[in-house]
This record gives C-alpha cells, structure tokens and sequence, in this order.
C-alpha cells in the first residue's frame, strides 16, 4: 500500500492507454512519455504496460506502507527521502514507512514512478489509465489527491539489492543511461498532416522559419504554443476528422497546439502536421516556455528514426532482462 | 451502388488514412461505403496488429503498432500495409440491401431543464413551435462518433434550424440533453462540458460505459425525435 501525502499539480495512474474504443469516441490517454514509462516497468521487472503514476509539472509526496522495489524516470523532480536523493533510472528498495518526496522539475516536465508488481486497481475497458478529462479509469476516472490510498499486488519473488545502501534505500550500482537531456535547439520533425497544402509557399515558409514557446496552457490533452499566428484558418471550416498524438492543429484563434494523450478522438480544426512518433517522448518533456522549431521530414525518415528508436528500446529492454536473469536481484 | 475506388494517405507514421476517390457519393451512402470498408478490416484486426479502425464521414483511420512492424523484418509499415490490406476490402456487404435498423428517441422539449429554445428562436427568427416540429419530423441517420465517450453525430438537421456551436461552453451539461450545432443533432453520454444549443433532454441513456459496446446508436442507423411532457418524462 503507498499513501498520497501531497498530490503535486497532475498526478495520476497511467498505462499504454485505452485502445480499440476510439471508434465510440473513447479518447485513448495513456502515459505521455512512453519511453520514460515503460523504463519504469522494466527497472522493477515489471511487464512493460504494468500501471504506474504519471506526475506533471510538480511532483506527489508518497508514503509507502511497506517495503517498495521502485524505478523513477522521467523529468528530474530532484526526488528526496528525508534528505537523501533517490536515484533515477535503476531499481530502488525502500524501507516500509519511507516518505518520497518530488519537487518541481528541474529537467524535463512529467515523470514516472513505477512498484514492483505494479497497482492493483480494476481495468476499466482493458486498460488502468486515467482519462482526466472524461472522469473515466484508474482511480475513480480522476488524478489523484490528498489520502489516496493505492494497493500494490503481491509479487511472489523476493528481492535484495546489496549493491550500494544508505540509511534510507538500496539501490542498484548500475543505472540505465536515458535521463532527459536539454538541449540547445529544440527541433520538432513532423509529416506534412491533412491541412498542409492548404497554406500557400510563403505561409509554409513563415510556419518553417518561425520558432514556437510551450505556454503554461498545457495539460494531458494538450500543449498550447505561442508563436506567429496562422490566421488563414480563422474562417475555414473542416469536416471533423480522427486526430493522432502530436497533431499539429490550429484554432481559430491562430495558435498552434499539439495534441497528445487525452486528445478527442475526431477534431474540426486545421491540421498542419503529425509530429513523428520517434519525437513524442522528446517533445512531451519539454516544459512551459521551451522555445521549439519544427521541420518537416518525409514518411521514409520518420519510418527510419522510429525503427531506430525501437531498436534502441528493444536494446536497454533486452540488457535489463539478462541484469534480471543474474544480478537483478 | 458502382463499387467506389479508395486511397491511402499517412496519418503520422504510426496510422493511416483512407479516403473514397469519387466525389458523387451522398454522405449517407459514404457514411455506408467507410463503414462498409471497417467490417472488411475488422476482420484482420489481430492479424495485422491494428490498435484502432475509426470511421468519420469521409475517411477511415487505422492506427497500427509499427513496433510490431518493425519486430517482424518490416521496416516501412505504412508501405507495407497499404500494399497488404487491399485485397481484403471487397466490399461484402455492400449489394446486400441492409434493413437499416432505426430508433425513435422521446424528448421532453418543455420547461423541465434549462435549455436554449428562445435562445435559438430568437437567433433565427423561428418560432419554439416550428423548432420543435421540424426537429421532430426530420429523418436523421448517425453519421459517426467523436468529441466525448459515445457521443454520436446525428444528421443533417434540416437547415432552417442550423446554428453554429455556442462561443463558450457550459461546465457541465446534464447527460441526456438533446443538443443541435451546425448540420447534426446529438444526446449528451454522460454530465460534461458542451457548447451545442440545447433543445430539451431524453430521458434514455444513449450508452452505458461498463458495456460500451451495448450503446443505443449504431452508424447508419435511423433516428427520429419525438415530443414528451413531464409527466411521461418523469415515468419513462
């Protein structure tokens, strides 16, 4: 059992999302950063689409009711259990009534925390994940508050880490080498989406040589950006159409906006673009005021990058299961 | 009906996106080919390791896994799937003259909740009377599903009570308002934020969330509106 002390600002229970129901209107949500996430599950042996809690902006203070394996990845909230930080990226033991602690995220926007065994809660529609927006899934269809109490099933394994220690925590002496990095330029690549070639080449031009800020507007549904606005859209109206995680869509307010986990399924607005699926997880962690640049790639490239990034997943996935095989625990 | 020709488009690259070439269709026979289209794809749903098959009134979406795609020796998933796919759209069904099913939905149209009757009588010089008799006498089909968990797009409405969607949105409107914007009709799911002129509410819950799939509108199916009062509302 672990206990919310303090919620943080979008604390939630979070998974792969909700699939084969967007076809009745059922938004998928899921983790907004999925490497991060399901890193988390690995750490801990976990199946990589065990449920685990999504905090955003400013992190939860947890208890643990008993001794806890735990994996935190993600933006760095500069965990702490009593004055000693928690490290990141590696398997945790700790101790039955250790408090957590997360602050505001020093690097990167939203991070993960995962429990050996994973939270116990009921599927809702085979999947655990919380739709915020539409009260539905994980705990009570909202984030989490104040008192929350959340069960951890019961693994049959036992485990020891003795590799490194202090009063507070083992934890591994190894650590898996994917902390969120910042980085000078922000370049987000997308597909030219739906709408693209409704822009003339000198709107095309502007939108591809100006540089876009993240607001403070932005939640699970979506990131606002604030740039140069795209007017021609302001009249226009569109017949609704399926929209996907990192459409780049336009209102008719001219601001672009990015959708993401708890986008609707179907949107009447003009869509610009798709950002491709190997710069999500990058793009998610870049918080409020992060200045970005798109440019546009073609299918071909974006293809190659997410087979790459799948390789390297399937690299640190394949390395952490063979550590679990002889010296995980 | 002349079997339509289709094409595909990418929609990111992890989904995409068909669309019917042939300009000529009416939307309600579209509506029919795109969801004709679904229950041929749906049959090799697993096989193909499609997450989602998503109908609108002019296009279909296959989101795909392209992990799977990539673990299997297939570098290019859009490519390979386009490719693929074709030859299992045949459209079988789609000479057989299906009896289209249809539901009548009751509506309490009166002074029980609030809604926007002279709101919108108001804003288009129509009468409550003429509102609420051309809502009811119209024949509508459900075109598709979208914005909210089975909220369901009834059209068109007959176009001397088309009105854009309000400015702002409500917080909460009450699960059963029967709502009009632009060409569609709809019945809120469930207590959310919306921003559709409301005409009045039914007291039938349009889908039940613990069994979605046991929802009262199915796309292409018929729909008329009929008057309540309280009393009957109160017993339904």
């Amino acid at each position: 059992m672990i206990e919310i002390i303090n919620s943080g600002a979008i604390t939630s229970i979070q998974d792969m999302g909700r699939w084969g129901y967007q076809h009745i209107g059922f938004s998928v949500s899921g983790a907004m950063d999925k490497k991060s996430y399901k890193l988390s599950n690995l750490l801990v042996n976990n199946c990589e689409s065990a449920a685990t809690l999504e905090f955003i902006g400013l992190g939860p203070v947890i208890k643990f009711n008993k001794k806890c394996l735990i994996a935190i990845t993600g933006g760095n909230f500069n965990p702490l259990i009593k004055s000693s930080p928690v490290p990141m990226y590696r398997p945790v033991l700790v101790l039955k009534n250790s408090v957590i602690k997360f602050f505001s995220p020093v690097i990167g926007f939203i991070g993960y925390i995962s429990f050996y065994g994973g939270l116990d809660i009921p599927n809702f529609l085979s999947s655990k994940s919380t739709s915020i927006n539409f009260g539905f899934g994980g705990l009570n269809g909202r984030k989490l508050k104040k008192g929350d109490k959340l069960a951890i099933k019961k693994i049959q394994k036992t485990f020891y880490l003795t590799k490194k220690s202090n009063n507070e925590m083992n934890y591994a002496s190894w650590y898996v080498n994917e902390k969120i990095k910042k980085k000078k330029v922000n370049v987000i690549r997308f597909l030219p989406g739906i709408h693209w070639d409704l822009l003339n080449e000198s709107d095309k031009d502007t939108f591809l040589k100006s540089s876009f800020v993240i607001t403070s507007k932005s939640n699970r549904m979506a990131y606002k950006l604030k740039g140069k606005k795209i007017n021609i859209f302001n009249n226009a109206s569109f017949e609704s159409e399926v929209t996907n995680f990192g459409s780049i869509q336009v209102p008719p307010d001219g601001d672009p906006m990015i959708l993401l986990s708890e986008r609707q399924v179907t949107g009447g607005f003009a869509r610009l673009g798709e950002i491709i699926s190997s710069d999500h997880d990058f793009f998610v962690q870049l918080s409020p005021g992060s200045k970005i640049n798109f440019v546009m790639v073609s299918l071909d490239c974006a293809e190659k990058l997410a087979l790459s990034s799948e390789l390297n997943f399937k690299y640190i996935s394949h390395s952490l299961k063979v550590k679990e095989k002889y010296d995980f625990y | 009906m002349v079997k339509p020709s289709y094409f595909f488009d990418f929609l990111g690259d992890n989904a995409l996106l068909l669309r019917i070439k042939e300009k000529n269709f009416s939307k309600v026979d579209l509506i029919a080919i795109i969801n004709k289209i679904r229950e041929d794809l749906l049959k090799v749903k697993n096989q193909y390791k499609f997450l989602d098959i998503i109908p609108t009134t002019n296009s279909l979406v296959i989101y795909y896994d392209n992990a799977y795609y990539f673990q299997s020796g297939i570098s290019k998933p859009f490519e390979y799937i386009v490719r693929n796919i074709k030859k299992y759209i045949v459209f079988s069904s789609l000479d057989v003259k299906k009896e289209n099913k249809s539901i009548e939905i009751p509506v309490l149209y009166h002074d029980f909740i609030n809604n926007d009757l002279k709101e919108i009588s108001d804003k288009l010089g129509v009468t409550i009377e003429d509102i609420i008799k051309i809502h009811t006498n119209t024949h509508y089909t459900v075109h598709m599903y979208g914005f909210a968990p089975g909220f369901a797009y009834i059209g068109d409405t007959d176009i001397r009570i088309r009105i854009p969607r309000k400015d702002s949105h409500l917080p909460i409107v009450r699960w059963g308002s029967v709502a009009i914007a632009n060409e569609y009709t709809a019945i809120y799911p469930f207590d959310m934020p919306g921003g559709w002129y409301i005409l009045g509410r039914t007291p039938i819950r349009s889908i039940d969330y613990k069994k979605p799939e046991k929802k009262i509108f199915e796309i292409g199916m018929k729909v008329k509106f009929f008057s309540i009062n309280r009393s009957e509302f109160l017993n339904y």
